[in-house]
């Protein structure tokens, strides 16, 4: 019993759309159903991490491309 | 002249009070630096550390690119605000930049930044503002790192464009003093850039320049030398020669020989080589050393300039290239990628927990797209500064009402399954349990919504950094599911279970900071 967030399916989705390589994505989505609350909850922070990271890089690379003068 | 300002208050008073708060500059940027925008990067990402020196240079450095940007900003407002100034009494005809930045000050002018029309002056206090929050905790990531390059390199442009205009005007008329400031200013940003570029090239450029440029000691230079000379110049040092005679005086001692050129015949024998020379004519003796020095001298002097060279195109190439800082940025973002998969990689090696059949069972279940509530979380955040603040708590409701339906699950859904007919349900009329549950559950989720819109607005309107705003609104949303599911399970029977969940909603709580548990209260 887990919340929404933490179920199979969320994190397989969540997982996928991370920008993850393709190897380290195919062997967690293969080892989700595996997992247990404490692990999964750890993965869903990672994940998150991922985004903000993501977005942050989106963000900084915005920022040089308007701020930098050649 | 300019006029009293129309406060009633005296010139000193006002003047006193504009000290004040020059001293603590109270600006909407500002509060926006304040927060921790860039958690994960202090978590995971490469920083430079400074040095207390550098670190000194570079606040001053953008200090005065921020003072340059406030003028700016205050001049402009000053201008499009002249009826308002006028009205108040204000001279709106003065140039002087010390009464302009007093006026905007008393003004709160500052606080028009938000304006769309000032976006501009914003964004570049905003950034050089962010690169001297960093410079100020002695330590800087990569981006600031780059734009701090590219900013004090065209400050050194600048300084070097205004060195050429002093130098070419005629002797008589240059101001010295001027030239050494400027000298003096250019020399520094020399100095921090070089070490910047070390930072984000990853190497040490003047070592290697140094290295692809070997030097020989002054002393084997001016020895080496010294003998080339005397072996070859003028007639009447014909004579003059020199051997070492090793198996005489052992392998290691040298001996210097002074023998005739035509007979051969030993002059004298001595133990430098510079004993040797001293028998030589005092003039030319001098006039080889001053030539060999000056060949050092220019020797050096070359070897120094194309070092500078080398060091200079490296710095243009970083301080200048957006490509170049686009490219090292993506692999600095790509190092933390991987420290993250490292870490997301463990949890798949860690041995799996201990777990019955049942439990694996509950984690089959509804899905949640966390991609789109994060992209609509993004939006929102986007718009936050934008909107109206009602038209803001009214997009803030509908989402909380969408997001909170779709996350929390249906009772049916998190009773596990086959477990349902349980002595603790048994024992009560299952229409009454319903009911009770159906109502519970209803007053349970109008509340969650509550609390999160509140808690939305509260830090939408506190301007936190959209990681931080994210990160409390997952929070906040677990230990409601916990809360939830905590009810149901108990109800269902299931003490022991219901007793971990309360563990683990403890302990979801205990991770609040002071500030938070503040808020909420």
């Amino acid at each position: 019993m887990i919340p929404t967030f933490l179920t199979n399916q969320t994190l397989k989705n969540f997982l996928l759309k991370s920008n993850f390589s393709q190897k380290t994505k195919e062997i967690l989505v293969s080892k989700i159903p595996e997992m247990g609350i404490n692990e999964r909850e750890k993965l869903f922070e990672i994940l998150l991490k991922s985004y903000f990271l993501e977005k942050e890089e989106k963000d900084t690379l915005l920022k040089i491309k308007k701020f930098f003068k050649p | 002249m300019e006029k009293e300002p129309p406060s009633g208050e005296t010139r000193e008073e006002v003047e006193t009070k504009t000290q004040e708060k020059e001293k603590v500059p109270e600006m909407p940027w500002e509060r926006e630096i304040r927060l921790e925008r860039k958690r994960l990067l202090e978590e995971y990402g490469e920083k430079m550390p400074l040095d207390e020196e550098t670190r000194e240079k570079i606040e001053r450095f953008l200090r005065e690119e921020m003072d340059k940007a406030n003028i700016d900003f205050a001049k402009e407002w000053f201008k499009e605000n002249r009826d308002l100034l006028a009205s108040k009494g204000y001279n709106v005809a003065s140039k002087d930049e010390s009464y302009i930045l007093r006026v905007a000050n008393e003004m709160n002018a500052w606080e028009s930044l938000s304006e769309e029309k000032y976006s501009d002056f914003k964004e570049r206090l905003d950034e050089v503002g962010i690169c001297l929050y960093e410079t100020k905790r002695r330590e800087i990531f990569i981006d600031s790192a780059h734009l701090i390059l590219n900013r004090i390199y065209h400050q050194r442009e600048e300084l070097e464009s205004q060195l050429q205009k002093e130098k070419k005007k005629p002797p008589e008329s240059q101001d010295q003093i001027k030239i050494e400031s400027l000298q003096n200013q250019i020399k520094e940003r020399n100095e921090v850039m070089e070490k910047l570029v070390n930072f984000l090239s990853g190497r040490n450029i003047r070592e290697e320049a140094e290295k692809k440029r070997p030097l020989e000691s002054k002393e084997n230079f001016t020895q080496r030398r010294f003998e080339e000379e005397f072996r070859s110049i003028t007639s009447y040092l014909d004579y003059l020669g020199w051997s070492r005679d090793r198996e005489k005086r052992g392998f290691l001692k040298k001996v210097w020989v002074l023998r005739e050129r035509d007979s051969g015949k030993l002059i004298g024998e001595f133990k430098t080589f510079e004993e040797t020379i001293d028998f030589l004519d005092n003039e030319a003796k001098k006039k080889a050393k001053e030539k060999v020095e000056k060949e050092w001298e220019e020797l050096k002097q070359k070897r120094e300039k194309e070092i500078q060279e080398e060091i200079e195109g490296e710095i243009k190439k970083y301080a200048t290239s957006p490509e170049k800082a686009i490219e090292g940025i993506k692999e600095a973002y790509k190092k933390i990628r991987e420290r993250l998969e490292k870490e997301a990689l463990k949890l798949a090696k860690a041995p799996p927990e201990e777990k019955g059949k049942e439990r694996v069972e509950t984690f089959e279940g509804r899905e949640v797209d966390i991609y789109d509530l994060l992209e609509r979380f993004s939006k929102l955040h986007e718009r936050a500064e934008r909107l109206e603040y009602e038209k803001l708590t009214q997009e803030i409701e509908k989402l909380v009402g969408e997001i909170a339906q779709k996350v929390f699950p249906q009772e049916r859904e998190i009773l596990p399954e086959g477990k349902k007919e349980t002595k603790a349900e048994e024992a009560k009329p299952k229409e009454v349990i319903s009911e009770r549950k159906e109502s519970e559950r209803e007053k349970f989720l109008e509340k969650a919504k509550k609390e999160i819109k509140e808690k939305l607005e509260k830090w939408f309107k506190e301007h936190l950094s959209f990681e931080k705003f994210i990160t409390l609104f997952f929070k906040l949303l677990f230990l409601w599911q916990w809360k939830l599911i905590a009810v149901v399970v108990g109800e269902a029977g299931f003490k022991k279970e219901a007793g971990e969940i309360e563990k683990r909603i403890a302990k979801i709580e205990a991770k609040k900071s002071p500030k938070e548990k503040k808020g909420e209260e």
